[in-house]
Formats: structure tokens, sequence, C-alpha cells
């Protein structure tokens, strides 16, 4: 644990540089700039509150469409951002890993980190459409804390796992954004997770997102605890995705700066 | 001491033929042995493709030898190929903060080499612009200066003589002796023999990844003529 903890000071800045040029390239040349954190779950919610919820009309746990879309849109463009970035976070970079000798991992944790600031922006503008639908927030509030260290610790496993992915097959990027479409409709980001039947709903946990965006709705619209059962699953299979992405990222880390050329 | 210590050192590269999925191996290095002492300078000669490139990112850490062991005792720190890991978005002051904490370099010793980078550059000015809008000479003195103010051990020089215009590159010779003088190990790798001479107290001649001779500059550059003749400047 000390030996983490020293290795974090001494290459934390490295993760903050590569964060700051992630940042840079994405809003250097724009005209709307760190805007686009907010208008990109913005657009959605509108699209899911006119299919789901003016068409669809699909019940929102007593709460107002809007608000009751946008407490999950935020998490879950964290974790789609997040990794839309990662995957090719180590093929773009090539520069660097072919001339400088330094931990790689470094690279996919800034690609994460980025896409923290969208989500700090956007978060705020959740808690301001909190108080504009009048949802009552108690001191539960700080459980999603937690949550969102849940989801970090997933999205860290997923990220590091997807980067080499890429590096060996770079359909991998090309095949992503597809993943997360379908990804985004078996979790209950425009829906209520009460409407999955419970005899599928071990199935349906098996997907981390679930459990953790469910967790978002008790939390910031209902001010409950998270269900134990769901953040549990969550949490559990979170771990093993940290743990197996992590030794897997080990393991193909020495072979990188050759196969990155090929 | 030894601050470099290659055995039976072999890399193979793998071409993947896209068509057939046959694997196509290509040895970059056969069998190379050879250790330098702290505080020695090792000229690296050969023609392209000989192998000097693998060794240098073998020895740098960046990639890892398919058969054999490498020991090194140090920090490396490669000190002109680095140009190419300069991000074109940021400007020459963060890329400094990023190269150096590529470098590993501590948060607490960064400002003071940063200052010592602006000065030694000559460039000071320009740091705060994006370097896309710097001269090519400007950034091979930006990225020089960083790499040779980053605390190592060892240094990796590969084809010094194209840094920036004359008067940086008496600049960088002047370093270099500092360097030496400080009892640093450097590798020099060059195709210019002159400057091999100048500077190394012993050669190795490497062709197709073997090495083909090892000892002091005249013996090495005197066969290595003779292989070559007039496409190589004599000493």
């Amino acid at each position: 644990m000390a030996s983490v903890l020293k290795r974090f000071s001494k290459w934390g800045d490295l993760v903050f540089a590569l964060a700051l040029i992630n940042i840079k390239h994405r809003y250097k040349q724009g005209y709307l700039r760190i805007a686009w954190a907010v208008i990109n779950p913005l657009f959605t919610m509108m699209v899911l509150f006119l299919v789901f919820s003016r068409v669809a009309k699909l019940p929102s746990e007593g709460v107002p469409y809007p608000v009751f879309s946008f407490v999950t849109l935020v998490p879950w463009s964290l974790f789609a951002a997040s990794m839309g970035f990662c995957v090719y976070s180590l093929t773009a970079n090539y520069n660097l890993i072919t001339r400088i000798n330094f931990p790689r991992a470094t690279i996919p944790l800034a690609s994460i980190l980025a896409t923290f600031l969208d989500f700090a922006i956007a978060f705020m503008l959740l808690v301001v459409f909190l108080f504009i639908f009048k949802i009552k927030v108690g001191f539960t509030f700080f459980l999603v804390i937690p949550v969102i260290l849940i989801q970090l610790l997933f999205m860290i496993g997923l990220g590091l796992a997807l980067s080499i992915f890429n590096v060996y097959l770079r359909d991998i990027q090309s095949a992503l954004p597809l993943i997360l479409q379908a990804w985004m409709l078996i979790s209950p980001v425009g829906y209520s997770m009460d409407m999955v039947g419970d005899n599928l709903k071990f199935f349906y946990l098996l997907n981390p997102m679930a459990g953790l965006l469910d967790s978002y709705r008790k939390i910031l619209l209902h001010d409950q605890m998270p269900d134990p059962y769901c953040l549990g699953m969550s949490f559990i299979i979170s771990v093993a995705v940290f743990a197996a992405g992590y030794s897997f990222f080990k393991k193909n880390e020495k072979k990188l700066a050759d196969i990155i050329l090929l | 001491m030894k601050s470099i210590d290659l055995n039976g050192v072999y890399k193979k590269y793998n071409k993947r033929d896209a068509c057939l999925g046959k694997e196509d191996p290509l040895w970059a290095l056969s069998d190379v042995s050879f250790s330098v002492e702290k505080g020695e300078v090792l000229g690296i000669i050969g023609p392209n493709g000989a192998g000097k490139s693998t060794l240098m990112r073998l020895i740098s850490g960046i990639s890892f030898p398919t058969r054999g062991t490498i020991g090194v005792t140090g920090k490396v720190v490669p000190l002109i190929s680095i140009e190419g890991a300069l991000q074109y978005v940021l400007t020459g002051n963060e890329n400094i903060f990023l190269l150096l904490a590529a470098f590993g370099v501590k948060r607490r010793d960064r400002n003071k080499l940063s200052a010592e980078i602006a000065e030694f550059s000559g460039i000071s000015d320009y740091l705060d612009m994006q370097i896309t809008k710097l001269s090519s000479g400007m950034l091979s003195r930006l990225s020089f200066s960083i790499a040779a103010h980053v605390p190592s051990e060892i240094l990796l020089i590969d084809e010094v003589l194209s840094v920036g215009d004359q008067d940086f590159q008496q600049k960088c010779f002047a370093k270099i002796s500092q360097f030496k003088n400080e009892g640093k190990s450097m590798i020099f790798v060059s195709h210019d023999l002159n400057s091999i001479g100048d500077i190394c107290g012993r050669v190795v001649w490497l062709d197709k990844g073997r090495i083909v001779m090892d000892g002091p500059p005249d013996g090495v550059f005197r066969g290595y003529l003779a292989r070559y003749g007039a496409a190589s400047k004599a000493p």
C-alpha cells in the first residue's frame, strides 16, 4: 500500500499533465468548448424524453421525467465518454510510449481523469435541476461519493483492458460506439429498473452499470439508501473487472512499444 | 562498476504478413554482449538497419529483449529522440512540464529545472506559445534542453550533430563534455566517425544485428572504412 502511494505521488502529476492534453485536444478549436459537457447529456435527455416519456409513456418513479433521466445520464456520460477516450488512448500516444519509459497505465488513467471535468460540470447542472424540480435532498446526498468510487473502479478496470485490446486490434475503437449504444439500452438510463422482472434481475445486474445507475436514483431522487443487493452486485463485479483489467494491462505493458508500431 | 551490462541479447520483431497470417521473424539483434563502465563513453557505429535504434530502445527500457539480459544501473535518458515526444497542442512550457513528469522528475525539482531549461534553450520568449508556431530548430533546442536537464546517470545520444544552429551545437557539446566530467556514462550513436572519434574511448561496430568489432576507435574505424570505404567520412 505504501509503495502504491509512493508511486502515485511520483506519477500522479503525469496523469494530470496527460489529462490536460486530452482536454486541450477536445476543446481547443471548438466554439462552444466546455459547454459540450452539458449539451451532450441535455440533448440525449431530450431524445429520451420524447421517445420514452411522450411516445412510449413509460413511468418514471413518480419524478418528472427530465430530472429522472438526467440523474442517470450524467454518470452514464462519464462512463461512455471515458471508455471512448480510453480505447484509443495508448494508440494515440505512441509518440510518448516509443520514446520515454514511464508507467503506461498513466495514459488511460488520464483519459478517465479528463472526463471527470465534464462530469463535474454536468453534475452541477444536475444539482440545479434537483432544485428546479423541488426534489428533496438530504444527507444521503453524500452517499453518491462511494457510488462514484465504485463506478471509477469499474471504469479503470475496463478502460485499462480496452486500451490494450485496441493496440492489438484497431477494430475495437470502431466497434465500441455501437457496443455503448446497446449497453445504454440494457442499462436503466432512460427507464426505471422497477420495470425489470424479478426473474431477470440477477442477469440484469451482471451489468455493473445497472446497479450503479439505480443507486444514483435512489440517493438523489428518493432520498433513500441504495439497494444493498443491487449495489453489492455492482461492487463485486467492479472489483473483479478492476483486478482482471489491471493484471491484463500489467501482462501486456512491456510489449506495448513493439506492438504499437506494427 | 558497470552501468550497462548486456548478455547475449536477441531481439526479434514479428512482421506479420497481413494476407497469409504467417509470421516472418526479423532478428534486429543477435547475440549482442557488451558492458559500459560507469563514466565510460561508448560509441556505436553501423549502417542503417544495423540495430542501433533497437539497442537504444532496449537500454532505455522502452522495449524488452526476446532473449538474453540487460542490466542497467541508474536512470537512463535519451538525449535526442524525445523531440518526437513533444505534444503539438501544448505550449513550450506545458511540454517541459509534461516531459519532466514523464521522466519521473519530482514535483519539487520541477520548477527549478523548468527555469534552467528555459534559460538553456535560449528561446524562453517563445515558450508560452503553442509549439506548432515554433520553427523546427527551436523544437530541437527545446527537446534537447529538456532531456539534458533531467537528472540521469546514463545518457543515450543519437546523431547529436543534427541539433539546432552552430551556436546551439556548441552549447550542446559543452553540455556533453560537462556530463563526461561529471562521470556520467554515455552511449553515442552516429554515422559520423569524426564526432564519435572525438569523444568516445571505445567503439562498437554493429551490422545486421551482430557485433562486428568492439575496441578502441582507431582499430574499429579502420575495419569499418575497409568495409564501407568512401561511403563514410574518414576521421
